[in-house]
């Protein structure tokens, strides 16, 4: 499964949700959804702005881990 | 971007004025409903002699008319017709639930515009729905046929044809009149498409739950 690791990089970047929200252009509500990983799908755009706003990779935010080892 | 249809202040005005529309209506198919069981229930107490005698009594003429003419009910002709009660409460039981399958499309469709009023357009709610208004159809084109079958039974339990005017009887046909089991397809049609729509619309509904839950 996709482990969303946006509140790490938010820390680093000693940056809060809201602000991200403002700069990104979605709800707070959205982006709390993608943090918690409530969210089915993201689209490139959306990683694109995420990336741009925070420096960083889309490896820095998405981690792939097994189902099987998580368990 | 071009606004989308369903956010626009014209559509919602028009889901606000059908779904006050279909709330009057559900009112006055229920008052309905009432007045049939209310009816039901004076005619089960009533004795049936009682109920040749007020229609004997009326003072109004009363007709048949059919697309070949008129006819005007005289006591002459009430005089070859004994109602048969249970015919007539079984019918009265049918029209009932005639009404009620109608009462039930009303209330569906009623819910179904509250949901369009609030922007709820693609939901699993909204395709139950229009499921449930496919077979509701169907089953009125079943009723409506158990209907024709009992109007048949109580004619032909009620009225003495042997002994009512030849031309009388050569008018209305009475003596062919049989127990026939005709259905009529365009609402067995309507709610096969209505179901198909509403699949079409849990679809949907799958479709916005991907995009709301897409960032």
């Amino acid at each position: 499964m996709i482990v969303v690791r946006l509140d790490r990089v938010l820390a680093d970047r000693k940056m809060a949700l809201g602000e991200l929200a403002e700069i990104v252009g979605i709800s707070n509500v959205n982006l709390s959804n993608l943090k918690t990983g409530k969210v089915k799908a993201v689209r490139f755009s959306t990683l694109d702005a995420i990336c741009k706003a925070l420096n960083c990779q889309p490896a820095d935010i998405l981690e792939y881990q097994d189902d099987e080892e998580m368990n | 971007m071009e606004e989308q249809i369903v956010v626009h202040k014209r559509f919602k005005t028009l889901a606000t004025v059908m779904y006050v529309l279909s709330f009057i209506v559900m009112i006055i198919d229920g008052l309905v409903a009432a007045g049939v069981v209310i009816g039901g229930i004076v005619l089960a107490i009533m004795p049936v002699d009682e109920v040749m005698g007020i229609l004997s009594n009326l003072t109004m003429d009363a007709s048949l008319e059919t697309p070949g003419g008129a006819v005007t009910i005289t006591e002459e002709i009430l005089s070859y017709v004994n109602l048969d009660k249970t015919m007539l409460m079984l019918l009265l039981l049918l029209s009932l639930l005639n009404v009620l399958i109608i009462l039930f499309i009303i209330i569906l469709v009623n819910r179904w515009l509250a949901n369009l009023r609030k922007g709820n357009i693609l939901t699993v709610q909204n395709s139950k729905y229009i499921e449930y208004i496919g077979y509701s159809f169907v089953a009125f084109a079943l009723m409506e046929m158990l209907m024709s079958i009992a109007v048949s039974l109580l004619i032909k339990s009620s009225i003495a044809i042997s002994e009512l005017p030849a031309d009388f009887r050569e008018f209305f046909d009475i003596e062919n009149i049989g127990i026939t089991f005709d259905i009529n397809l365009i609402p067995v049609f309507a709610g096969i498409l209505i179901w198909m729509i509403a699949k079409s619309l849990k679809y949907g509904s799958y479709l916005q739950d991907e995009y709301d839950q897409t960032v």
